[in-house]
């Protein structure tokens, strides 16, 4: 009953009910979310005269690519045989192009933390995510834990900037090509949905590295990724939804200090005939209005 | 069965035959709020996180077009001092823009294919036979403007044309399909409200066919297909028959609703658009024929260990239905 009380509370109580709690932070009390980025906003505002330049620049790239998915979708069909074995490649490392479809953050950029990581590429080509992780909490008062570091790729766009979705559905195994320093990542997979209940809905898995000098190739199916929302693993969880997929993205935050390197040479997607499971995780029958509320 | 889905189902039925059989807008506006408010909670399952998020967006697009249609046949009877003669153009072409909406015609389609998406099979079919009853029939009810129609239907053969080419969703390949079909429909609203019936009559029969064998193999996208095809002969060729009927080719029972169709638009001199929606129909066929035939000439091994549970009895007895009818109907047709 703790937390259905909070749900049926209007919000001019809200000071009366926080006078009562131990809590050091605001409560939340509704779903509701108030902007896409939780708060964290790095907007910056640019002169009309300059955002109308740049603004031209970007019509004529847009145009070509518009012209280039238009003919793409006349010529090409739909391609309906995946063989076991086969590793469509989604993102590689190789050139300086490629790093521009990543986004590199960590808990020091909103001052939050002190831990610093870095993509770059290395001296064979390949994808070096680096840094230092460090799970001293900065005195602010309102932070309690850091060290964390992450890459995460670009939200999938059409031409004219069009937000659009990753459809993974032929596929039911992710491949990484990955040389790790016997650390633990995270492997993520934003799925963000439409309203906002479902804009912080990533699935997660551990991808454990073995540090030796060898690649490794790490199959993980999507069956046994787990649903969390803002960190959270929800209660009810639910398959991944492969044609709804934003971006992926990898994070260090194993709260161990120190540096860290994950080498990558590729990600990739694959389908394995013989892995019939559908879903790992379910959740047992509780009387209502426990858990998964 | 939840006894709340039977109550539900009941409902939605319900609201549709109130929207069909009353006498005034208001009627059939609460007909359709009743046939609205009931599916919802049949739509969003405890199975998938995206069947709530179809439910909303399906009841957000549905309910701002009963609040137009409302707007309108309220503006009507301000005009017209409670008598609503059917010459008001402006304000039935919105209200017509409104049922059009619930249809999911083009340029009004944006939300079906998402909508669609996040359904179960049966929802599906509900959404793509059920829930077109009371807005067509709402449509046959008022006059449509000639020109208005026939840009919805050059619109609606353009849209599902030029949408379905690289899709490998079954649902919204059925989606598309369903818009295609609903362009030759309005067509059908132009002759007479029993051709209009043949032609959803048929429709009905090819969709629940195409749901079922997809509904039984538990398949969403054209790459499952060609695992399951050849685990029974019954299946693989029911499939093509379905395909190869909801594209409107003979000797199939597709072909006939198109038959009345065309025969009306020539003996009108409606040349120009019988020859567009011809055209434009072939595209989809192209696309059935690239579904069926590749998965069929793709892979022959036919694996004896996989084994469906499948009910061979109403596969054969509704495919019969499908291979047959045609040559039935032409003969009572002749007799009569």
């Amino acid at each position: 009953m703790y937390p259905l009380r909070y749900i049926l509370l209007v919000n001019r109580r809200i000071s009366y009910v926080n006078k009562n709690l131990f809590h050091t932070s605001s409560v939340l009390h509704t779903f509701w979310e108030r902007d896409d980025k939780g708060g964290y906003n790095t907007k910056t505002s640019v002169p009309i005269k300059e955002r109308m330049r740049l603004g031209l620049q970007e019509l004529k790239k847009e145009i070509e690519l518009w012209k280039k998915e238009i003919k793409e979708d006349f010529e090409s069909d739909p391609v309906l045989a995946f063989r076991p074995g086969e590793t469509d490649i989604m993102w590689k490392f190789g050139t300086e192009e490629s790093l521009q479809q990543w986004v590199v953050t960590s808990d020091s950029d909103h001052n939050e933390g002190y831990s610093k990581g870095s993509l770059t590429l290395t001296n064979t080509g390949k994808g070096l995510f680096s840094g230092e992780l460090s799970t001293k909490v900065p005195k602010d008062g309102r932070t309690k834990r850091a060290g964390y570091c992450n890459i995460k790729t670009l939200r999938a766009r059409k031409s004219f900037k069009r937000e659009t979705y990753l459809d993974w559905n032929n596929y039911n195994m992710l491949v990484l090509k990955v040389r790790g320093d016997g650390r633990s990542y995270m492997v993520n997979i934003a799925t963000r949905g439409y309203y906002d209940v479902l804009w912080n809905d990533i699935y997660h898995f551990v991808l454990w590295t073995r540090g030796g000098p060898y690649w490794q190739i790490t199959k993980i199916p999507f069956s046994k990724f787990f649903l969390s929302s803002k960190g959270r693993i929800q209660d009810k969880q639910y398959p991944i939804p492969l044609n709804k997929i934003t971006s992926f993205g990898i994070s260090a935050g194993d709260k161990v200090n120190g540096p860290f390197s994950l080498e990558i040479d590729y990600v990739g997607l694959e389908f394995d005939p013989n892995h019939t499971e559908e879903f790992a995780y379910e959740m047992y029958k509780a009387p209502k209005y426990i858990v998964a509320v | 069965m939840k006894l709340y889905k039977i109550m539900f189902f009941n409902m939605m039925v319900m609201g549709t035959i109130i929207a069909t059989s009353s006498y005034s807008w208001f009627s059939m506006w609460m007909g359709l709020e009743i046939n609205l408010l009931s599916i919802i909670p049949l739509m969003s399952t405890q199975k998938n996180s995206l069947s709530s998020e179809s439910a909303i967006k399906y009841f957000v697009t549905q309910a701002l077009a009963s609040l137009i249609l409302l707007m309108a046949a309220i503006m009507m009877m301000l005009i017209n001092e409670f008598i609503t003669p059917l010459v008001n153009y402006h304000f039935l072409m919105i209200m017509n823009s409104a049922l059009l909406t619930k249809l999911g015609a083009a340029p009004f389609h944006f939300w079906f294919p998402e909508v669609m998406e996040g359904l179960t099979w049966l929802n599906c079919m509900i959404m793509l036979t059920w829930q077109k009853i009371a807005p067509m029939t709402l449509i046959m009810n008022n006059s449509m403007n000639p020109t208005f129609s026939t840009l919805i239907i050059i619109s609606c053969l353009l849209t599902s044309a030029m949408m379905v080419f690289n899709q490998i969703s079954l649902r919204k390949i059925l989606t598309f399909s369903s818009i295609n079909h609903i362009a030759w429909m309005i067509s059908t609203t132009m002759m007479s409200s029993s051709s209009w019936l043949i032609y959803f009559a048929v429709y009905c029969l090819i969709n629940m066919n195409i749901i079922m064998i997809f509904k039984m193999t538990n398949t969403f996208y054209l790459k499952q297909i060609n695992n399951i095809i050849n685990t029974n002969k019954t299946i693989k060729f029911s499939y093509m028959m379905n395909f190869l009927s909801l594209g409107g080719l003979p000797p199939f029972i597709g072909f006939l609703p198109k038959w009345i169709v065309i025969n009306w638009l020539v003996n009108n001199n409606m040349y120009t658009i019988a020859t567009t929606m011809i055209i434009l129909t072939l595209i989809m066929l192209y696309v059935y024929m690239r579904i069926t035939f590749s998965s069929m000439l793709l892979n022959h091994n036919e694996p004896k260990i996989i084994k469906l549970k499948i009910n061979k009895m109403a596969i054969n007895t509704i495919n019969f239905m499908t291979l047959f009818s045609l040559i039935t109907c032409t003969l009572i047709f002749n007799l009569l």
